[in-house]
């Protein structure tokens, strides 16, 4: 399992390369999640910026991870959130599950992208061409 | 005793403090909430009003994520940091 807050999440993918398979592994899933060029007020993005308590939401992160880890039967897990300025097109989020087949990869995906942004102490204030206001 | 209060996000900004130190004897994270809605503008409309904790608002003590449930029987002590976040928003 790998859970972290990063400044830059630069190659995710390689990070997942390298990672050890089990045999029984069939299913990688993966979300990526990247800073939209539009934003809430309709204004064309500038910028993004994320706060973090970050002890916290690293704590936070491991736990759901261990929780949906157990709950699927999931082989592996790997969660990259970012922290500070991102830029459009950024990649800020990056979520991977590795299980024996691709049901439980599905559900537990699911369940821990939407629980990350439920509960992890982690906000973002956009900066847009009509203005600042925090998501 | 003097307790340390951190805040983040959207709360920082909108109360206008990032820190603050409360005094107080024996205490419960009630109590602590109450004394920051007296001295706090905006305080009561935003974390804690009349015995409730609004929505999403996430308290932590050392660390430690307190359910709403257990504000009632939560006791800070000495040199304890209570931090008050937002509702999440990451991702």
């Amino acid at each position: 399992m790998v859970v972290k807050l990063c400044k830059k999440i630069d190659n995710p993918w390689e990070l997942l390369q390298k990672r050890q398979k089990p045999e029984n592994v069939g299913s990688v899933l993966v979300f990526t999640g990247i800073v939209r060029g539009i934003g809430k007020d309709g204004g064309r993005v500038l910028k993004l910026h994320y706060e973090a308590h970050e002890e916290l939401a690293e704590k936070v992160l491991r736990r759901i991870v261990e929780e949906a880890k157990e709950k699927y039967n999931l082989a592996d897990v790997i969660v990259l959130h970012k922290v500070g300025e991102a830029r459009v097109g950024e990649i800020v989020f990056f979520v991977a599950v590795l299980s024996k087949h691709r049901e439980e990869g599905y559900k537990g995906l699911i369940e821990i992208v939407d629980r990350v942004k439920k509960e992890a102490p982690i906000w973002k204030k956009e900066y847009t061409t009509k203005g600042a206001y925090w998501v | 005793m003097r307790i340390k209060v951190r805040f983040y996000g959207e709360l920082r900004e909108k109360l206008g403090v990032s820190e603050i130190e409360v005094s107080a004897s024996e205490s419960t994270l009630v109590k602590i909430l109450e004394e920051l809605s007296s001295r706090l503008r905006g305080f009561s409309e935003r974390v804690y009003k009349e015995g409730s904790l609004k929505k999403g608002i996430l308290i932590s003590i050392n660390n430690r994520l307190i359910s709403p449930q257990e504000l009632e029987r939560t006791f800070v002590r000495k040199g304890d940091t209570v931090d008050i976040m937002p509702p999440p928003s990451g991702g």
